[in-house]
């Protein structure tokens, strides 16, 4: 981190690229210059296979001497295709249209032969979010379209605003990745602070070279040759794996998270008599904290419609919790707002914590933007207002943050977790049934992320649903027969089962085929997010660092004979280890073995292939049964 | 100029009395509005909805100009928690260029017997959600006070204008430009009040028309219509997909239609389902005596905007240039509109919604919607001497014959030297060889001419003209291990689908794209090399080519060799190849299915073996014919191959719900044949 103090300084380089975008001609080193002239046959060569090419992207963010934030973009992208020209065509501005001032200063598109395109009054269309239509409190948020007009392939579509903020701002932060779904040649961030002012930042895992600090009050930061990639929801934030910058002009978390943390303590200070009435009526038969805190939280989800805003967590305050509950609806914030004054009214202490987004930087940049998500901390459990508590997120979240309000220590990071704290193990014995089934006895035992503990006792049958739900797909479609809780507890289960699986008609000399059934729960692991007829992948996936398991034994019902053939195979990477065994005892007896541990909790791109390849040891799972 | 004026006002003002006092001639007292709450049942009465409308009522009064005064009476009983929720907020569209909205009174009728009435100051007039096209649609939203099952929200609107057929379904309506970056919050009802009527006096003056649904995803006790029209009006009209109650009366003023409907369950929900015009209840009325007359006034209105200037006649001449026969010609031509204007539509101001943007616009503009698209082909086909018009159609579902506006669409008519049509449609054809879109046959049209053109249907395209062809070549080695190729490639539709798929794809992620489809083969499979076609050379047959191989692909155990068809399971495994084996999910339906499009998916594969292996049970052939489906499969073994041959087809884009399961018991048959594993041992192995 560099605190570095230094007077404002005017925008030039925008002024700069503007003009050079529309009147310089070509220059082979100039990103913007290129735009200008005619070689858009010279930009692709540059970019073979690639849809469009962001010749400069650029975001300053000022911070006036009135305190007030506006923040100026100004982008040029080169568009080769369809693909490029339906993603670029018709950007969206979002912004906050009872606060803030949105400026169009440049909607304009430069055609192959160089004529300038600009839009007409009747292409700037402001629209409602179509995630708003029903929340009125919320429409301020609106966006505004730009139709660009003159697009051709082979055209760049130049996009130049400024957001203004008319309410003044105590502090100014943001976080800032450089990843880009089309490759980018330039990419400048540019903070702007007041005279006097002290700008902290931090580049995140040290990838983004230091700023240009050169001329007073203005921080730089200049990103080049960003290769494109079409994103993959694989679960992680990009900031941990891209260069990423965060910066802030407050002093300290303290002082960034204050009017959030006042906002938050009033609008969450109570909920009116009628409300409060029946949060007893749902926990009244509730006998422990943990039940009762359960409890609220469910009425909470099922009391207002989680609405997905499509601006960030802490863009807009919250609204009175009063107020949310009599509107229905509730963006993230808001949801937890409610939850927190229903748990208060029911005398029980919550703490409401930012999540960070992914891993916090070493240094004390108090950037509240690097968190994306939030929870509420109460009765000893940690619960996301907008979803069902059905595990313990200790795991999910680990690696990542928690930012407490209010407290002398904000920032308490979620420690890793390690392979022995979680696993799936599944044990089945099957055997020859009556009529031609298999009889198959089972065993589960679950621990850390896969217990089922919340799950079991939020539903409504509890684990006979569970286990129903999950023997019914055991080989195409088994039965469950009895069952018999051996040990349900929070980061460990245990449960003994039998079921039955009948087996089609089938001729002599004909197949049926059987794929293994997973260990309860696995999805949890996060495999399910690979695919594994992937050649690469250019995102980081999520997993949960744990060992699942598969054992058994296998005796064909009568009339059929096993005729899969035995194999063993075995593979180990730093990522973890897979292998799968098919194989008979002396005796005769068949048994099968799957085994997948995970040593990290994230897959990143290089490691890929690695993580691919247990996935196909760990994947063979096919059982042949032929007809006698 | 002054009486016409006083004229067209005293009429309006009758009118305007009449339809308040039709209004106020079936208001219910708050006790009867009580008894229909109590009466409409509970939530057990109508398992899985949230609510149910008690009643709708639309009573419509129509003036001599045409001009339209809507008002809406409903009565909502909330069943469920849920259904509290949905209607926590309330959301009124409207289009400020062709139609005006008052939310009158919202009241809830609280289950404990209390009235709460709405305070409309806290409504919220706002620019509507948008994508694609962008003119200036607006909606009005109101929040109600939390809500509970018993409760029933009543609520009163006048609207008048008239609505665009194009979007009526939703999408909102079109305006006069845009707002730019201002605030969101616009007092939108007092300016539009004040701008006059003249605005919502529908384009084809004196006409009306309604298309009206009497079934909705929620279950309906009691839904009517009330239309006044005045004397010497003549409406036409007809009910279809159902039957309504109905009464008609008249006296010295004009006459009164009324149509109603009672009991009506709430519409299910399956997917691929033909479209709600095709399914529910509806009535269609309009004032126009025939097709003809709409046609001729839809040609009017465009008789000066296909001009063209010199760029246009310079792009034109480019186009056409070498070439030789009309039809290239005249498909170079509809390529560049389809390719060059992209589909983004932006308002012109006055006509916008139902005229076409002039050639000259939409030149300049690259963009457009489908109208605008289908201008842009009519100025360069004119401008190249053909004889060309504009046309309405519906697409994805039917036009009655009730001449009153059904259409979502517009599209271009070519005429010949015989009087007779080639249609056209720029916007359904990007990166495609056919002419006119193979998703839009059997779909009604109305061409625009100054002779007046009736209700036409575009033509039945069998399936064996969209043939999606997948030639698999490929050997299994003795460990089962399977390595092969695969050709693919398309005919008219299924070209297009294949070259839409691949074309459009973003670039760094089509590798993927494809290597997921190759997935339905195993998920193991490695593509070791792709080539693709150019999707837009046009003169030659787009492919596309995969090498691929698939560690243990068959099991190898005992001397036995089995596995399936890689190139069946490419189309029977989820992949949008053969779309209709992926929508027979539902062992029956209640609907008609809907696929848009007819196809025929071919397979030729030879996958060669180890040396003396032998099929074990061949299964050598099997086929079947349906109405609706059809297939055709071959197995064989030759020298130390074994060859799949064999065709579906999918023989209608519609399937009757009462057709579907054989449609579907079609399918699944061919599918298990052709994806069946087969089981080859070695000559004398062991077993």
């Amino acid at each position: 981190m560099r605190n570095v103090t230094a007077h404002s300084t005017a925008l030039l380089i925008l002024a700069v690229v503007a003009s050079a975008l529309i009147s310089i001609p070509a220059s082979a080193h100039s990103a913007p210059a290129a735009a200008a002239g005619t070689g858009w046959k010279e930009v692709q060569l540059r970019h073979p296979g690639s849809d469009a090419v962001v010749l400069y992207d650029s975001l300053v963010v000022t911070l006036g001497s009135d305190n007030r934030i506006s923040k100026r973009r100004h982008r040029a992208v080169m568009l080769f295709t369809d693909n490029a020209i339906n993603r670029y065509g018709d950007p969206r501005i979002l912004f906050n249209a009872a606060t803030q001032d949105l400026t169009i200063l440049a909607a304009r598109v430069r055609m192959r032969d160089g004529a300038i395109v600009d839009v007409r009054k009747s292409a700037i269309n402001q629209t409602t979010p179509f995630a708003l239509d029903l929340a009125p409190d919320y429409v301020d948020w609106q966006e505004t379209v730009v139709t660009h007009m003159g697009i051709e392939k082979g055209c760049v579509a130049e996009l130049h605003y400024t957001i203004a903020d008319r309410n003044p701002s105590p502090y100014l932060s943001g976080v800032e990745v450089f990843s880009a779904e089309d490759p980018t040649e330039e990419r400048v961030l540019a903070v702007n602070l007041p005279p006097g002012m002290t700008l902290k930042f931090s580049s995140l895992r040290g990838e983004a070279s230091p700023p240009d600090a050169s001329a007073a009050g203005s921080w730089i930061w200049t990103v080049r040759n960003i290769p494109g990639r079409t994103p993959f929801d694989g679960g992680v934030w990009e900031g941990d794996y891209f260069p990423a910058v965060c910066y802030s002009s407050a002093a300290s978390w303290r002082e960034a998270l204050a009017p959030i943390a006042d906002n938050i303590s009033r609008r969450a200070e109570s909920v009116p008599f009628s409300l409060s009435r029946m949060i007893r009526e749902k926990i009244k038969d509730c006998a422990s904290d943990e039940d009762k805190v359960l409890a609220v939280h469910r009425f909470v989800i099922e009391s207002v419609r989680a609405v997905s805003t499509p601006y960030s967590l802490l863009a807009a305050p919250a609204r009175d919790a009063a107020h949310i509950y009599d509107t229905g609806y509730a963006s993230a914030l808001d949801g937890a707002v409610l939850l927190m004054a229903m748990l208060k009214d029911v005398a029980y202490a919550p703490k409401l914590v930012l999540v960070s987004s992914g891993r916090m930087p070493d240094d004390d940049v108090p950037s509240p933007e690097l968190c994306t998500s939030l929870a509420i901390e109460a009765g000893g459990l940690l619960l996301d207002p907008s979803a069902p508590f059905e595990h313990d997120p200790e795991f999910s979240l680990a690696g990542r943050t928690r930012i407490y309000l209010g407290s002398e220590r904000h920032l308490w990071p979620l420690p890793p977790k390690q392979i022995a704290d979680s696993g799936s193990e599944l044990s089945l014995a099957l055997s020859p049934g009556a009529e031609g089934a298999w009889e198959g006895k089972g065993k589960a035992i679950l621990t850390g992320a896969f217990s089922p503990y919340y799950l079991v006792r939020a539903g409504e049958h509890g684990l006979d649903d569970f286990l129903k739900q999950r023997v019914s797909g055991f080989f195409g479609g088994a039965e469950l027969g009895s069952w018999n809780l051996r040990r349900l507890e929070r980061d460990r289960a245990e449960i003994d089962f039998t079921f039955t699986v009948k087996l089609p008609e089938r001729k002599k000399g004909e197949r049926i085929y059987l794929a293994m059934p997973n260990p309860f729960e696995s999805r949890l692991s996060g495999i399910e997010r690979v695919r594994p007829e992937r050649s690469r992948l250019t995102d980081a996936i999520r997993i949960e660092t744990c060992a699942l398991s598969l054992t058994g034994t296998i005796e064909p019902p009568a009339g059929w004979k096993l005729v899969t053939e035995h194999f063993t195979v075995h593979r180990k990477f730093d990522i973890g280890e897979a292998s799968a065994v098919f194989s008979a005892d002396p005796d005769g007896t068949q048994f099968f073995k799957r085994r997948l541990s995970l040593a990290s909790n994230r897959v990143y791109p290089g490691a890929f292939d690695y993580f691919r390849s247990l996935l196909q040891v760990y994947g063979r799972d096919l059982v042949v049964l032929e007809k006698e | 100029m002054f009486d016409r004026l006083k004229c067209a006002l005293t009429i309006s003002a009758a009118a305007l009395v009449l339809a308040i006092l039709a209004a106020s001639a079936f208001a219910q007292t708050d006790d009867e509005i009580r008894a229909l709450v109590a009466k409409a049942g509970e939530a057990k009465d109508y398992p899985e909805a949230g609510y149910v409308a008690v009643f709708e009522k639309i009573d419509v009064t129509v003036e001599e100009t045409g001009l339209a005064h809507y008002r809406r009476h409903t009565l909502t009983k909330i069943l469920t928690d849920g259904g509290a929720l949905a209607k926590a907020a309330l959301r009124f569209d409207y289009d400020p260029a062709s139609n005006f909205i008052d939310v009158e009174s919202i009241r809830i009728f609280r289950k404990g017997g209390a009235v709460e009435t709405v305070d409309l100051a806290g409504v919220r007039d706002l620019f509507a959600p948008a994508s694609m096209i962008y003119w200036g649609a607006r909606m009005k939203v109101a929040q109600l006070p939390r809500l509970a099952p018993g409760d029933a929200v009543e609520v009163k609107t006048y609207k008048k204008g008239f609505e665009i057929a194009y979007l009526a379904e939703g999408e909102g309506g079109g305006g006069a430009g845009a707002a730019g970056a201002s605030s969101a919050a616009v007092p939108g009802a007092d300016e539009t009040t004040a701008a006059g009527d003249e605005r919502y006096i529908p384009p084809m003056r004196g006409s009306f028309y309604d298309v009206v649904y009497f079934q909705d995803a929620y279950p309906i006790e009691a839904k009517r219509y009330d239309l006044h029209m005045p004397k010497d009006k003549p409406i036409r009209y007809r009910v279809y997909n159902g039957s309504l109650f109905s009464a008609q009366s008249f006296d010295d003023k004009g006459t009164h239609y009324s149509w109603w409907i009672e009991n009506v369950p709430a519409l299910v929900e399956e997917p691929r389902s033909a479209e709600a015009p095709d399914i529910v209840p509806k009535l269609v009325l309009a004032t126009l005596s025939s097709w003809e007359e709409k046609s001729r006034w839809f040609a009017a209105i465009h008789d000066t905007i296909y001009k063209d200037n010199p760029e246009i006649k310079k792009l034109v001449k480019d186009l056409t240039a070498g070439l030789k026969t009309d039809v290239d010609k005249v498909a170079e031509l509809q390529h560049w509109s389809a390719q060059e204007i992209r589909y983004s539509g932006v308002s012109m101001g006055k006509g916008e919604g139902y005229t076409h943007h002039p050639g000259t616009m939409s030149y300049a503009d690259r963009c457009g919607v489908c109208k605008d698209k289908a201008g842009m082909l009519i100025t360069l086909m004119r401008t190249a001497g053909y004889d060309v018009w504009p046309a309405l159609t519906m697409a994805g579902a039917r036009v009655e014959e009730v001449p009153a506006d059904q259409f979502n669409h517009s599209v271009v008519a070519w005429r010949h030297r015989d009087g007779t049509f080639t249609m056209l449609d720029p916007t359904w054809v990007p990166y495609s060889t056919e002419l006119w879109s193979s998703a839009e046959q059997e779909q009604n049209y109305v061409i625009g001419t100054p002779e007046g053109e009736g209700l036409m249907i575009t033509p039945y395209s069998p399936p064996e003209k969209h043939v999606l062809k997948v030639v698999s070549r490929g050997a299994v080695d003795k460990d089962g291990n399977l390595a092969g190729t695969l050709h693919i490639e398309g005919t008219n539709y299924m070209d297009q689908r294949m070259r839409r798929w691949l074309g459009t794809h973003k670039r760094d992620d089509l590798r993927a794209y494809v290597e997921g489809w190759l997935a339905a083969i195993s998920p193991d499979v490695e593509v070791t090399k792709l080539a693709i076609g150019d999707p837009l050379d046009f003169k030659k047959q787009f492919a596309l080519d995969v090498t691929y191989r698939v560690p243990r692909y068959a099991v190898a155990a005992g001397g036995t060799l089995d596995f399936a068809s890689p190139a069946w399971k490419l189309g029977f495994g989820r992949t949008p190849l053969l779309t209709a084996a992926s929508v027979i999910d539902l062992e029956k339906r209640e609907l008609p299915l809907f696929i848009w499009n007819t196809q025929a998916y071919e397979c030729d594969e030879a996958i060669s073996l180890p040396a003396k292996m032998k099929a074990r049970d061949l299964s050598k052939e099997s086929s079947k014919k349906g109405e609706y489906a059809a297939y055709s499969m071959e197995r064989n073994v030759a020298g130390a191959s074994v060859t799949n041959k064999g065709v579906v087809l999918v023989k209608r884009r519609t399937i009757p719900a009462g057709d579907y399961p054989e449609f579907r018991g079609i399918l699944k048959e061919a599918g298990d044949y052709a994806t069946r594993r087969v089981i080859f041992e070695r000559e004398g192995g062991s077993r």
